[in-house]
């Protein structure tokens, strides 16, 4: 879980927030735990949640400071290029780069035709162009 | 399983979420196998890393468990009072307010049949002497 969090966030001090938080759903969820099919699903997607949230808190709060030195400029990067995805593109991204699954795999989980799918990951590709050289002119 | 099975069917694979398809993968290729290893052995030192005890501790998490561990004995003892009522239903049944006030309704009549009691004890001795 915390290796999931570290690659979702890149950043040591966010993913220890948001494998706190995951842990905590955990406890909350109570028994109904058991009851989930699969668990380690389940607890990757706590995961995955509070993840983007932290990135999404550390995003707000770097805007709202008036230093932005404090604030990492990787991990703003990142928080960034997650904040400006839609939700969707965001749970293809995770599947895709973080789960490791096929297209058709992606589709098959989510009901949607493979065409989109990879219409999704081209937005993707494009956007991690467009962050990696916003990053090498910065 | 002619590809590879993806970092998410291996790591549930390490966590015992297994499947035929992917265990039988796992048998024969020397790549996927070398996988599950590295994340069998980062799962290792980041349990050796990281204390148990002291990760549980941590004020968020412990008041978290508090209040779940409280939770669940409240749970408990409505599901028990359910239970009783289902098996014994000539009992009365109780509304969540009586629930509630259970505790006080019960003293209270315990008060009234002890003035009761001691009423006719009264008047019984009082029968007994101008009698």
């Amino acid at each position: 879980m915390f290796r999931r969090c570290r690659l979702i966030t890149r950043d040591y001090q966010l993913a220890e927030i948001a494998f706190e938080s995951s842990f905590i759903k955990a406890i909350e969820f109570g028994s109904n735990f058991r009851r989930v099919q699969s668990k380690l699903r389940w607890l990757y997607d706590q995961c995955d949640k509070e993840s983007l949230r932290a990135l999404a808190k550390y995003l707000e709060l770097s805007s709202e400071a008036s230093d932005h030195d404090n604030h990492d400029k990787n991990t703003l990067s990142v928080a960034s290029f997650w904040s400006e995805l839609s939700s969707g593109d965001q749970l293809i991204a995770i599947r895709k780069y973080v789960d490791g699954f096929s297209s058709e795999k992606i589709s098959e989980l989510t009901g949607l035709s493979v065409r989109s799918i990879g219409y999704a990951e081209r937005r993707l590709s494009d956007k991690v162009d467009m962050s990696m050289e916003a990053a090498d002119y910065g | 399983m002619d590809e590879h099975p993806s970092a998410f069917e291996l790591e549930s694979w390490l966590v015992d979420e297994r499947t035929e398809e992917v265990s039988a993968h796992i048998e024969n290729c020397k790549e996927c196998r070398n996988a599950v290893d590295r994340l069998e052995l980062s799962r290792q030192e980041f349990l050796d890393e990281e204390d148990v005890e002291i990760f549980l501790n941590r004020p968020s998490i412990a008041k978290v468990i508090e209040k779940q561990i409280s939770t669940n004995k409240q749970k408990r003892k409505h599901e028990a009072r359910r239970e009783l009522s289902e098996a014994l239903p000539f009992l009365p049944e109780q509304t969540e307010a009586m629930q509630n006030n259970s505790a006080s309704v019960e003293e209270e009549s315990w008060n009234y049949g002890l003035i009761f009691t001691c009423l006719i004890i009264l008047a019984g001795f009082l029968v007994f002497i101008f009698g």
